[in-house]
């Protein structure tokens, strides 16, 4: 299944940024978004910017980046620009109208 | 014995109707398939299925031909919302090719059960004395729990880890897990009816069977109570655990 532009954003990102190799980026995203409930397919730009912010910054130092914070810092700035295709219906959406029945 | 296990049965096929029902009505206001599939699920397979056969096989005054036709008509409630159950958790929770097959490969290995009771011996056999194919319903009904619930927990453990950043809701969250609790009852049910049932245990209208059953319903009445019509109170609780937790 494809992944979605904010993952192939931010992996493209790291791997510019970083000494990483496309793999290693690839990786480490899919482990903190894997630590975050996120799925590389389906992850948003919003969920993505949450991630940067609260679980990248650890993945990162934990691989020896050095300014981790930084980095996620400026990914996050950079993908305010970065346009989604539109999304399928998740499954919090159709749980979130199951209880609404009266 | 008897009498408890009876009025559990009944409060979960009464359960199974309201909550079903106003899932239905959900999904004429919304206009979206899986409040609907999920409704039918409840009435063909909680109430339809679970009151048809209990009837057609403990009801030994009844006519042949109407205890012949009544767990039919219950096996093919069975069927028909077994089927809506794997749609919904295809389109759910895993809305790519390969969870539309396995949807459909378990809809059709179960609704080949049916296929095979009607050809032969025929339903008066099973109404009667328990005999044919569709004593495996447990058994294959438990894989397409197996699956529902394999799913469900997963997203549900998914959910619970984005609560604790702030990205998912916690009453949604507790939702999934509920509706995963749910499968994975009606998973752990099945093996063990089947378990009795492939060692000639007797399970219809037995003590053991009745307890079993009896306790099956009650829970799952609590957890569908509790998902799809929870009361303020149990929602502020989980509100509040999310805040400690997060």
């Amino acid at each position: 299944m494809a992944e979605s532009k904010a993952f192939d954003f931010v992996c493209s990102e790291l791997e510019r940024r970083t000494s990483m190799t496309r793999l290693e980026a690839r990786g480490t995203v899919r482990i903190a978004l894997k630590d975050a409930g996120l799925a590389a397919d389906s992850v948003r730009g919003p969920e993505m910017q949450v991630v940067l912010q609260r679980v990248m910054p650890k993945e990162l130092t934990a691989r020896g980046v050095a300014a981790s914070e930084d980095i996620c810092r400026a990914i996050g700035a950079a993908m305010t620009g970065v346009r989604e295709d539109a999304a399928a219906e998740t499954p919090e959406a159709i749980f979130g109208r199951l209880a609404g029945a009266r | 014995m008897e009498i408890a296990a009876g009025l559990a049965g009944l409060l979960s096929v009464l359960m199974s109707c309201v909550v079903g029902l106003r899932l239905v009505l959900l999904s004429r206001r919304t206009r979206q398939a899986p409040e609907m599939l999920i409704g039918l699920d409840l009435i063909l397979v909680g109430a339809g299925w679970n009151a048809l056969i209990a009837v057609g096989r403990q009801a030994t005054g009844l006519p042949d031909d109407v205890r012949a036709t009544l767990v039919c008509a219950g096996g093919l409630c069975a069927v028909a919302g077994m089927a809506c159950l794997m749609v919904f958790i295809w389109r759910t929770f895993r809305p790519e090719r390969a969870g539309a097959l396995v949807a459909l490969a378990l809809s059709v290995a179960f609704a080949s059960l049916f296929a095979a009771q009607s050809f032969a011996p025929g339903w008066l056999a099973f109404a009667t004395d328990e005999r044919g194919p569709w004593t495996n319903a447990s058994l294959f009904t438990s894989f397409n729990y197996a699956w529902a619930s394999f799913e469900s927990m997963r997203h549900a453990s998914m959910l619970s880890r984005r609560v604790r950043l702030g990205l998912a809701d916690a009453v949604v969250a507790d939702r999934v897990r509920l509706f995963a609790t749910l499968m994975a009852t009606g998973t752990v049910a099945s093996w063990i009816f089947a378990g009795f049932q492939a060692s000639g245990v007797a399970v219809g209208g037995t003590t053991i069977g009745l307890s079993l059953g009896g306790t099956v319903c009650l829970f799952s009445v609590a957890l569908l109570w509790l998902a799809f019509m929870p009361p303020a109170s149990y929602l502020e609780s989980v509100r509040r655990r999310a805040l400690v937790e997060a």
